[in-house]
């Protein structure tokens, strides 16, 4: 997805240590556990037990000098059956560059027990770990920004913050959730028909808020936004709860019953 | 459903044993974000406020678990059987976060609006005569809340309450007040003896450390309240 730097850098002064929550203009509002399982279905609901405290890898994993992530992918790669090892490899890295975005930037091995327990099948409140890095990194931008020290790489999942910051603006930003459209998986031998599309629909709230473009730190464009969000969203363009779905177009709702539809993606 | 709406500590830095960052947590307050979880928006009350001091560094999986399973000061015996999504805003809320934004939103931040927003035309008579903020304290609601403002020499933010309570500035600092006098982890823990040992062999700088640190460099005085 496309970084909305300067969204995210207005949206940082707004950030309250003592509640976890942006204090904007139109009142107080947050990622929430109920946003990490709409917008990326991870789970949040199993109990913590999983002791990842003292867990060690029963496998290593070479991190140093190895020509970064690149070279990572080149010496743990494999050709046939996907084996237990190289699922551990793989979702070493995806929990590291994509999920929590460390902040080494490079190959690392530290959440490599969390990796062998899924690849294991294991079960642990992924999503809780997650909304936990993102107020963590929130904490440390805020703090910074009050010392007026020079924010850094401090390495945390701003993709998730950024996320929810699209659909929390989405009113505001005149983005239709359900207007998005993706390319359709079509097999190379299919003909489309003329009236067929060739693109489809979003599956879920998590992949419509993805697509908006993104900005660079433009100073006039965190200086909108900061607008905006000083003076607050109207009546009219606030969304404090993004996921109403009347027609139930995503799978996954926003209702009672929407704990029997969770699902984890592993 | 329970899982979204239930106050709890949650880890940060669990993976990797402490080797790269400190483990610590951080407290997840669904009550302050009610009208987000599609339920009715009361004032906001931080249920960990009291209870254990925020963001210590986890030393121990015992300590972990304790902290998990510390009881916030909620009450989460709550029956969903009949639950319909219906967001609302109290009229209470709607009063509480009408006079905290007169506060946090006041005519007097208008200097610091000017700083973060080049485009903004901060207006002539604002002067600061405290610098760099004063931290405010209300006690009107039951959660005390806090916000950082500018004091100008000609205009100042009201210092009375609504409800007629007087209004306590503070100087302020990068800790928030609020939860700081909560029993820290050692003491919950009763490991005050081993916490000296393990404090003075760290070299890393925790965000407890780091931040009693920066309290000293703005030199601000804590006051239990």
């Amino acid at each position: 997805m496309e970084r909305n730097e300067s969204l995210l850098i207005a949206a940082s002064y707004f950030w309250s240590d003592t509640l976890n929550a942006f204090v904007f203009g139109h009142g107080p509002a947050s990622p929430t556990l109920a946003d990490v399982l709409m917008l990326t279905g991870l789970d949040i609901s199993t109990a913590d037990n999983t002791h990842l405290f003292d867990a060690k890898p029963s496998a290593k994993v070479e991190t140093r000098a190895i020509g970064g992530w690149s070279g990572y992918i080149q010496k743990y790669r494999r050709t046939g059956p996907v084996n237990a090892r190289e699922q551990t490899t793989f979702l070493n890295m995806w929990l590291d560059k994509f999920v929590f975005c460390g902040r080494p930037v490079g190959p690392t091995s530290v959440d490599l027990s969390a990796a062998e327990r899924l690849a294991n099948g294991g079960r642990f409140p992924l999503g809780r770990y997650l909304l936990g890095s993102a107020y963590h990194l929130l904490h440390q931008i805020a703090r910074k920004l009050l010392l007026g020290q020079p924010i850094g790489n401090l390495g945390g999942p701003w993709w998730f913050i950024n996320m929810w910051l699209n659909l929390h603006m989405h009113k505001r930003l005149e983005f239709d959730v359900f207007a998005q459209r993706f390319p359709r998986d079509i097999a190379e031998d299919y003909e489309l028909d003329e009236e067929e599309s060739a693109t489809r629909s979003p599956l879920n709230f998590g992949e419509a808020a993805i697509v908006l473009p993104g900005t660079g730190g433009n100073e006039d464009q965190v200086s909108r936004f900061f607008q905006t969000l000083y003076e607050g969203l109207t009546r009219e363009q606030r969304a404090w709860m993004p996921y109403e779905d009347p027609d139930t177009r995503f799978p996954l709702t926003f209702t009672p019953s929407m704990m029997i539809s969770t699902r984890i993606v592993t | 459903m329970m899982a979204i709406i239930t106050p709890r500590a949650i880890p940060v830095n669990f993976f990797g044993s402490g080797k790269v960052s400190n483990l610590t947590y951080v407290f997840y307050n669904p009550s302050a974000l009610a009208h987000q979880l599609a339920f009715g928006q009361l004032p906001i009350a931080l249920c960990y406020a009291d209870v254990i001091k925020p963001r210590e560094i986890i030393t121990s999986n015992m300590e972990w678990i304790r902290v998990a399973q510390h009881p916030p000061n909620a009450d989460t015996d709550v029956d969903l059987s009949a639950w319909i999504p219906a967001l609302f805003i109290t009229q209470a809320y709607k009063q509480w976060w009408e006079e905290w934004k007169e506060h946090l939103f006041y005519r007097s931040a208008l200097m610091y609006r000017g700083m973060i927003n080049p485009m903004y035309k901060v207006p002539d008579n604002t002067v600061s005569i405290l610098i760099p903020m004063l931290q405010f304290l209300h006690f009107h609601f039951p959660s005390v809340t806090y916000f950082l403002c500018h004091i100008q020499a000609d205009d100042t933010p009201p210092l009375i309450s609504r409800s007629g309570r007087p209004i306590e500035l503070l100087p302020s600092g990068p800790i928030s007040l609020i939860g700081n006098n909560a029993p820290t982890l050692a003491a919950i823990m009763h490991r005050g003896v081993r916490l000296k040992k393990v404090t003075t062999k760290r070299t890393k700088t925790s965000p407890s450390v780091a931040a009693t640190a920066l309290a000293q460099a703005f030199k601000v005085n804590f006051r239990i309240l």
